[in-house]
């Protein structure tokens, strides 16, 4: 049987009526582009999964200002890169009062069905990110891993399409410094 | 490599070129075995970081979302609950409080009139109107 597709406006519908379960189906389908989105960001810790709740958890409480005229995968995404730079500044004051470890960003969970070598490559992937600065790691995170136009990732980031491309030239470089054993490799 | 050349190389990636520009690249790719290396090398790098990204968090996080919610929406309603106990309380308090007053002046006055049961002092209009004028030496 053909299972029938349910649209974000209709799931939207449904939560404002107080159906928490259709709420609970926006969380499901968008969690694995918001998880790309805060993890690229933050590292795979604690910390992202957190900010992945708060993202979702603001959407439920903002709903009614939820206009649609941006898609709904597109304003969670925005609020995930403003709640993820909230985190780093957070993390940045940490460091500069205690001298703080990156233990938060090393704890990195397996899941079992990945290989070890697909872990080893996301593992240096993520490391590599977080050694960029922020502006630079949400540009990358937004075009390179959620797929956005540069336009989009403009809109998203609210800068000239120009600082979009330059940042990612840029951030495009240093990664590539970073991750030179692997793709050389792959080329 | 030229500077010009690698700044389109990059640009191609993400934005459109124009027809003059698409030239150009190809152009210096087809006589540059080092830009056509850095191609590689992009290339490579940037399916590398899509195919890096973790695309969920920790296991049952729906689930952990839906409690929290779940948790503040009940946290509210508390609240509300216990809003509600609060001003019930205290107007039982005022009721009982209005009644011990108007009980004490009955008793005193010894009557129900509601000049009585308010405390009000029996006054003529010309007793409110009565002002005292000192005289002029006093002030």
């Amino acid at each position: 049987m053909k299972k029938a597709t349910v649209t974000d406006t209709e799931l939207i519908a449904r939560t404002k009526a107080g159906e928490l379960s259709a709420f609970e189906s926006i969380v499901k389908k968008y969690e694995p582009q918001i998880a790309a989105t805060v993890i690229g960001m933050l590292g795979n810790c604690q910390a992202a999964d957190d900010v992945g709740q708060e993202v979702f958890i603001r959407l439920y409480k903002y709903l009614d200002k939820f206009r649609e005229d941006a898609s709904l995968g597109t304003y969670l995404t925005r609020i995930a890169i403003n709640l993820s730079l909230n985190e780093l500044k957070r993390r940045k004051r940490r460091q500069l009062l205690f001298t703080d470890t990156e233990d938060d960003i090393r704890d990195m969970t397996f899941e079992p069905n990945e290989s070890m070598q697909q872990k080893e490559e996301q593992e240096l992937v993520q490391k590599s990110i977080q050694k960029l600065d922020n502006n630079f790691r949400s540009v990358l995170v937004l075009r390179l891993i959620d797929g956005y136009s540069t336009a989009e990732t403009a809109e998203i980031l609210k800068i000239p399409v120009g600082t979009v491309l330059s940042r990612l030239a840029r951030a495009q470089q240093k990664l590539k410094e970073h991750l030179v054993p692997i793709f050389k490799e792959e080329a | 490599m030229k500077r010009e050349f690698q700044e389109l190389l990059n640009r191609s990636f993400d934005a459109e070129l124009t027809p003059d520009e698409n030239k150009k690249l190809e152009t210096a790719l087809q006589a540059s075995p080092e830009l056509q290396a850095e191609k590689q090398q992009i290339l490579a790098m940037r399916n590398l970081v899509g195919r890096g990204a973790v695309r969920s968090f920790r296991p049952f996080f729906s689930a952990r979302v839906m409690n929290q919610i779940k948790a503040g929406k009940e946290q509210r309603t508390d609240f509300i609950a216990s809003l509600l106990w609060s001003f019930r309380l205290i107007g039982a308090v005022a009721a009982i409080a209005i009644a011990v007053l108007l009980t004490n002046n009955i008793i005193k006055a010894g009557s129900i009139a509601p000049d009585d049961l308010l405390a009000m002092q029996k006054l003529t209009l010309e007793e409110t109107l009565e002002i005292e004028f000192l005289p002029l030496e006093e002030l």
